[in-house]
């Protein structure tokens, strides 16, 4: 005789899948089995305490995934056959992809990595399992990514190599470096860094801007891994803030910890972020909102408001999160300016915007941007119009700690580097402001081994001395980079605008 | 605070350290207030070149598309060295005057503060 058994409710399920298959080990001591999980100091009382809000099974995780990718591919599908590049706003607007391609894409990559070894790594079966399912979503959206792209690199320049110029060029080791910083430390502070700091903290000025300027800007594709990966990222935000509050629910002693950390990935999220922020600001043809402006909601605002919640666990706000504010108004010109005298050694091209658009910086960023950076970009218009486009051809400092060259100017002083020294077993390394150089100096044995691009070409390791050489290497040809007016790129989009019967920029 | 680890012990070299310059050395240096160059400069440069002949040969010619390139008297410079008040006498090599691999000097010129009046 058979029994039908009684159908279980999601709660009992979860419980039964996941904490259910769990166990004390009795052969092998628990500190054998997971090494990793008390190095850093976090001290845990009770892993039961830990609450998945999701309380997700494998059946129920592959139902919804499976949904998701049907109807996603089947939106990838009709961009291809319909030739949906034809609908972006303007071809400029493709660097945008690129830069995400080439320098985000490989970090989803980098955290179904880091993901994978949390989900081995912490003995409480709640957090594994969390973890297990990020890991996979992350993965999703690294080939989601690559998919979606795929159909551009039929026609843009700068994506088919991505896979070597994101381990050998010195803009994209700026956020390898921040990832593998990550990866390099415990699984506390790698969820503290990704979950939290990135993902909670910093992704509405990362993933928000990026997916928004897509549908601003006509891409359909891109638009559509992002809705696709939305509701993972917010199943990914809880998790950060979950694990915070759970470390400091946990024992007093945790607290200074997660502190310490909390300033670091702070600092560390802000610079990556200056990248972003320059995308916004001068590579989406149509605008969504500013640096500035996201700066205020996302973090004076919100941010803010978060950590005044954490303040009766006994956190404080992030160190220097003043400096990061007085930037607000200039480092994304800071950093396209960078960008625009180096980028014949990047997979990028850059250009200076034009009228319409200087007048919209001007509106959003007032006297600082027409007293300093518009005059700079008309001089190097000048420039430009006599045939003697400016590239810087000598490398720069780079910091030690973000690994962006070191153009950040003093707090209070936009008009001049900053540049600070520490010396460590009689080396000296430079970083670009206190909180790198608080970072660097709190872990040396760790920062000094860092792999920054202009030593490692002086040293003789990257093909050759000057950057031709070292474009070379990259294997980045001549025709992917430097000024994209008379680029490969924008000689195909005149082209397609002419065969529509569309104004080309010269008509115009 | 230390860095935190595993095992006995962790201990790497610095991957920038002098020995893997095979007798050369860094040096990083800025023209403040001409920032149409983003950042301070590197080089790799022998430790034995005169300062004023690295400044001339070197180190100016960089700025070539700066119109404040002609005008420069460095000996009129106000000089830094890790951002610090430092007098270098120019016609000493860069060893004689102690800068050491990865220095970073910095050098002001009254009267050259870049275009537009705001260090362009
Ligand atoms: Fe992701
Ligand atoms: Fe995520
Ligand atoms: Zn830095």
């Amino acid at each position: 005789m058979t029994t039908k058994a009684k159908r279980l409710n999601m709660n009992q399920k979860y419980q039964l899948m996941t904490r259910g298959l769990d166990w004390e080990t009795t052969y092998q001591d628990m500190d054998d089995v997971f090494p990793y999980d008390k190095y850093e100091g976090i001290k845990i009382k009770d892993w039961d305490k830990w609450q998945d809000p999701f309380r997700l099974t494998v059946d129920a995780y592959w139902k919804y995934q499976s949904e998701k990718e049907r109807k996603l591919y089947a939106i990838l599908d009709s961009v291809a056959q319909n030739n949906s590049q034809l609908s972006i706003s303007d071809a400029r607007y493709m660097n945008a992809v690129k830069i995400w391609m080439q320098g985000v894409t490989p970090l989803e990559y980098n955290a179904f990595r880091g993901f994978c070894t949390l989900g081995r790594g912490f003995r409480g079966a709640g957090a594994r399992v969390a973890c297990q399912f990020q890991a996979i979503d992350e993965m999703r959206h690294h080939q989601t990514q690559i998919h979606a792209f795929s159909h551009y690199n039929k026609f843009f320049n700068g994506m088919n190599q991505q896979s070597r110029i994101r381990d050998r060029a010195w803009y994209l080791s700026i956020p390898k470096s921040y990832f593998e910083d990550a990866m390099t430390a415990g699984p506390f502070e790698f969820i503290t860094a990704i979950s939290f700091s990135f993902e909670y903290v910093l992704t509405n000025l990362l993933f928000m801007p990026f997916v928004s300027g897509a549908a601003y800007n006509g891409d359909l594709a891109t638009t559509t891994f992002g809705f696709s990966a939305q509701s993972d990222e917010s199943r990914h935000m809880t998790l950060g803030l979950e694990i915070i509050k759970f470390m400091l629910e946990q024992h007093e002693d945790n607290v200074p910890i997660i502190q310490g950390w909390l300033d670091k990935w702070f600092w560390r999220g802000y610079r990556l972020l200056g990248l972003v922020g320059t995308m916004m600001d001068y590579m989406l043809p149509k605008k969504v909102m500013s640096w500035r402006q996201a700066w205020e909601i996302y973090w004076e605002e919100n941010g803010v408001a978060l950590f005044n919640d954490l303040a009766r666990y006994g956190i404080k706000m992030p160190k220097h999160h003043e400096t990061a504010t007085k930037e607000k108004n200039r480092i994304t010109h800071e950093f396209w300016s960078t960008i625009y005298q180096f980028s014949h050694a990047t997979a990028l091209y850059t250009w200076i915007p034009g009228n319409e658009e200087l007048d919209w910086l001007s509106a959003e960023y007032g006297e600082l941007f027409d007293t300093v950076y518009r005059p700079r970009y008309e001089y190097w218009k000048e420039l430009d119009d006599k045939g003697e486009r400016f590239f810087q051809e000598r490398l720069p400092v780079v910091c030690n700690v973000c690994q962006i060259p070191i153009f950040h100017t003093m707090p209070d002083d936009p008009l001049k580097n900053c540049c600070l020294v520490s010396e460590y077993k009689g080396t000296k390394h430079q970083m670009c402001s206190e909180g790198c150089l608080d970072i660097f100096n709190n872990e040396p044995e760790k920062y000094c081994q860092a792999y920054i691009p202009p030593q490692q070409i002086y040293q003789g390791n990257c093909g050759g001395a000057t950057l031709d050489d070292y474009r070379k290497w990259l294997h980045i040809r001549d025709e992917d980079t430097g000024e994209y007016y008379g680029s490969e790129d924008h000689q195909m989009w005149e082209k397609w605008k002419a065969q529509a019967g569309k104004p080309t920029d010269e008509a115009a | 605070m230390a860095v935190k680890f595993i095992g006995d012990s962790y201990d790497f070299p610095c991957a920038n350290q002098v020995e893997n310059y095979g007798g050369d050395m860094n040096l990083y240096i800025v023209w403040d207030h001409h920032l149409i160059y983003c950042a301070p400069n590197a080089y790799r440069v022998p430790v034995n070149i005169k300062f004023r002949d690295f400044l001339e040969q070197v180190f100016a010619p960089d700025y070539k598309q700066h119109p404040d390139a002609e005008k420069v008297k460095w000996d009129e410079g106000v000089w830094q060295m890790e951002n610090e008040a430092w007098t270098p006498d120019f016609d000493k090599t860069l060893e004689e005057n102690n800068i050491a691999h990865n220095s970073f000097i910095r050098v002001n010129t009254p009267g050259l503060e870049g275009m537009h009046g705001v260090g362009n």
